[in-house]
């Protein structure tokens, strides 16, 4: 099975990696990207993945569970929890061991209206407690597969959960005792969170063409389909504006601005599945809406998700490519991730 | 596994359509097509079926088994060719017994048309139940040397077997039988293992579902550990469209059963627990039940922990293995959990105590639609059951039509059953068994 690596030129400022990465997340206090790989993989099967971004080179790999596919880093830094898929588990990891040890593994609970047994999608860290997890539930073999949110003290449910109707397919954290989702009728959701667990509210308007996944800063919620929201007064979020394209987003709402990974499809392939993607970054004002720094990666690419920012000026994403239509002639590609050097798009030191 | 779902059971080894060459066969015939009635294409060049046109193992011994019991022992006979690299060999295809091939890493096919085979760890045997259609061997049961693919002896069981369990103590084996023989009712037959050859014994009629008296018929069956005469049948009818479970004692139905429920695929767990899988319907529950001498009760059932139409279940050392790749934490049976998922798919040889798993895949999507067409290539893969990653995958030479019923004849040896259709015009189901040794995975 040939790498999605294979149309990425070694040598320049993008470095293509063959970890067949299902989820990332950046470690900036450590200046860490860790990847998570499924069980199929030729390498690192059912493995954490550390990457060290300023050499793009594996620093180690430890195995953490059945399928992983979900991951989120504690604010502190001092833990991180995987979601199993294969076992309907999450783990957590000890961060300040090295190399990364994994602990306690705890079964995921059921939805609160739905009688299968569940696994983990998009996890939240709550903020200041390292062992509490916001966590979309979902099931296999029903669609749509939303089972509702909960929060997990040490895989303990709250009482309080979000139920599953309509379901919430994208997480996000928000300002305190607030976290955002979307629901699969584009709805934003803003779910208040407290001790005795979740209460949410539900927003509809607010995406023009779908929201994808969420990324909250400073008061702002950018979403993957260019949309920014004003949520400082989460109750009432409010739509700033659009950007002119969708991209993943890495936010510097400090500065007041977001850097975007974005996609040019090149139609002249004719292989649906051959490597047909440009990829360009782009720095953005959040007040202009308008970009003033652009730069093209050098090769072709596969659909990109997970962009982290992990040191200031490298970036990392998941290169990977959609399952394949049915059909005689499926070409497989193993997924891969891709470090970027560039230091140009930067957060200005504070 | 009952004979209704062999088709099926293909299915979870793989999914969609297959590549249509075979590879290392330049020359001459890729399909059965290609070849004259009654030939069948074998490492790129045309054979004479034994299966269709020759007797097999029996024609070599003389005297056949009556329903009563009797049978005969295998004599002297031809043995079958050495294994051939980059394809299945044939053995005891003109005699039984013998024959001085020593199975080895490259399947051997054994010219016996089984429906579904069972494992005899005491004896290192392996049983094969043939269907009324086969053109040899049709209705018996057939013990095969495993370890030399020859047959040792086969004796007439009767109409219709399709169902196989050996007791725990390897004294007794049971049939499900079911034909249009037997009118619409099911049968379960024991033979005695502690003769030779064989010996059919009685025959009891399956118990029957309410407002079922005539047409119950067993669609799963598993020997209870302990009691050699007792057995957990799941029963269900035409049109049913649900099973229930019943526990039986040389055939005599304990008071207690399941109702309603979709308790196909009886699997023994730890002492006193009795598990199912639906693989028939989309809501998929696991179930597990308590079973004692009052029969069986208790069930519950569990949405979500299996999933997947032909799914089979495994129990082992207290993990329930599926085909579907997925794996239950059963140490504590009444609330089963989710251990992992390997990330493979096929019928599993389960050894959790040591902790491995051996699992018989597809090595692509497969292709069902043509059974003439010898497309599937098989890889065997060693699992490790602690961190669901492959230790070890190697391919199996040769090219495959449909492949069901991985069972470990012998420590070191397994065996599967493959359903192709051969002939022309019309074209016929014919099965053959297929031996291969892999002691780097015993080991």
């Amino acid at each position: 099975m040939p790498s999605a690596c294979e149309a990425v030129p070694g040598g320049t400022a993008v470095t293509c990696l063959d970890v067949e990465a299902s989820a990332l997340i950046a470690d900036r206090s450590r200046g860490r990207v860790y990847a998570l790989v499924m069980g199929g993989a030729a390498k690192y099967a059912n493995e954490l993945v550390v990457i060290d971004p300023e050499s793009a080179t594996v620093e180690t790999s430890v195995f953490v569970g059945s399928e992983p596919d979900s991951l989120v880093l504690s604010d502190d830094a001092t833990r991180l929890w995987v979601g199993l898929h294969g076992a309907y588990a999450i783990r957590e990891v000890d961060l300040t061991r090295w190399p990364p040890e994994p602990g306690a593994q705890y079964v995921v609970p059921r939805g609160p209206s739905v009688s299968r047994a569940a696994y983990a999608g998009a996890m939240i860290a709550l903020a200041g407690e390292p062992e509490s997890i916001a966590v979309a539930l979902h099931n296999d073999g029903v669609s749509p597969s939303g089972a509702g949110v909960a929060v997990l003290d040490s895989g303990a449910p709250r009482e309080n959960r979000v139920d599953h109707r309509p379901a919430i397919t994208e997480l996000s954290s928000g300002p305190p005792g607030y976290l955002f989702g979307v629901d699969d009728q584009q709805q934003l959701v803003s779910m208040v969170v407290d001790e005795s667990g979740l209460a949410d509210t539900r927003v509809g308007g607010l995406f023009r063409g779908g929201a994808g996944s969420l990324v909250y800063d400073q008061g702002f919620l950018f979403t993957s389909t260019g949309h920014v929201l004003d949520v400082s007064s989460p109750d009432a979020p409010a739509l700033v504006g659009s950007f002119s394209g969708p991209g993943l987003i890495v936010s510097h709402a400090a500065e007041s601005r977001v850097v975007m990974l974005s996609s040019v499809d090149d139609l002249s392939v004719e292989d649906p599945l051959a490597a047909r993607y440009e990829l360009f970054l782009r720095r953005l004002d959040i007040s202009t809406l308008q970009h003033d720094l652009e730069w093209v990666l050098d090769g072709r690419f596969f659909d990109a998700r997970d962009l982290v920012e992990p040191m200031p000026g490298y970036f990392a994403f998941g290169n990977y490519q959609l399952p394949p239509y049915a059909g005689d002639d499926q070409v497989f590609v193993r997924s891969a991730v891709v470090i970027l050097a560039a230091p140009e798009f930067a957060e200005a030191a504070p | 596994m009952s004979v209704a779902r062999w088709l099926a059971s293909a299915a979870f080894l793989g999914l969609g359509c297959g590549r249509t060459a075979i590879e290392g066969f330049p020359d001459g015939c890729t399909t059965d097509l290609e070849c004259k009635e009654g030939r069948i294409c074998v490492n790129g060049s045309c054979e004479d079926s034994p299966v269709l046109v020759t007797s097999g193992g029996r024609s070599g011994n003389g005297g056949s088994s009556s329903a009563a019991g009797g049978g005969h022992a295998a004599g002297a006979g031809a043995g079958g060719a050495a294994g051939v690299a980059g394809g299945s060999a044939t053995a005891g295809g003109s005699g039984d017994g013998g024959s001085g091939v020593t199975v080895g890493e490259n399947p051997i096919r054994v010219d016996v048309g089984a429906v579904a085979l069972a494992a005899d760890p005491l004896r290192g045997r392996l049983y094969a139940i043939v269907g009324a259609d086969a053109k040899a061997h049709a209705n018996e049961l057939v013990v095969i040397d495993p370890e030399h693919a020859t047959i040792l002896a086969s004796v007439l069981i009767g109409p219709g077997p399709y169902l196989i369990a050996v007791s725990e103590d390897a004294t007794r084996l049971w049939v499900g039988r079911r034909g249009p023989e037997l009118g619409a009712r099911g049968f379960i037959r024991e033979v005695d293992l502690t003769t030779w050859p064989p010996e059919p014994g009685n025959e009891y009629a399956v118990p029957s579902l309410a407002n079922h008296a005539e047409d119950t018929y067993a669609v799963g069956m598993a020997a209870l550990p302990g009691r050699a005469e007792s057995l957990a049948l799941s029963l269900s009818c035409p049109g049913c469209g649900y099973s229930d479970f019943a526990v039986v004692d040389a055939g005599v139905p304990r008071p207690t059963d399941t109702e309603y429920t979709m308790a196909y695929q009886p699997t023994v767990g730890p002492p006193g627990f009795l598990f199912s899988f639906n693989d028939r319907s989309s809501s998929h529950e696991f179930s597990s039940a308590r079973v004692d001498d009052s029969g069986v009760h208790d069930q519950i059932l569990f949405h979500g922990l299996l999933d997947g139409f032909d799914t089979l279940i495994q129990y082992d050392a207290g993990f329930v293995i599926a085909s579907s790749g997925q794996v239950l934490d059963v140490g504590a049976p009444e609330s089963p959990v989710r251990a992992g998922t390997f990330a493979y798919q096929g019928e599993v040889v389960p050894h959790a105590e040591r902790d491995k798993v051996v699992m018989l895949s597809y090595a692509e999507p497969p292709s069902f639609s043509s059974n003439y067409n010898l497309a599937n290539s098989l890889i065997l893969r060693l699992l490790r059951l602690s961190t669901f990653q492959a230790d070890l995958e190697r391919p199996l030479a040769g090219g495959y039509a449909t492949v069901y019923e991985f069972v470990e004849a012998k420590p070191g040896i397994f065996a599967f059953i493959e359903l192709r259709s051969i002939g022309v015009n019309p074209m016929s189901p014919a099965s053959f068994v297929h031996l291969f040794a892999a002691p780097d995975v015993e080991n």
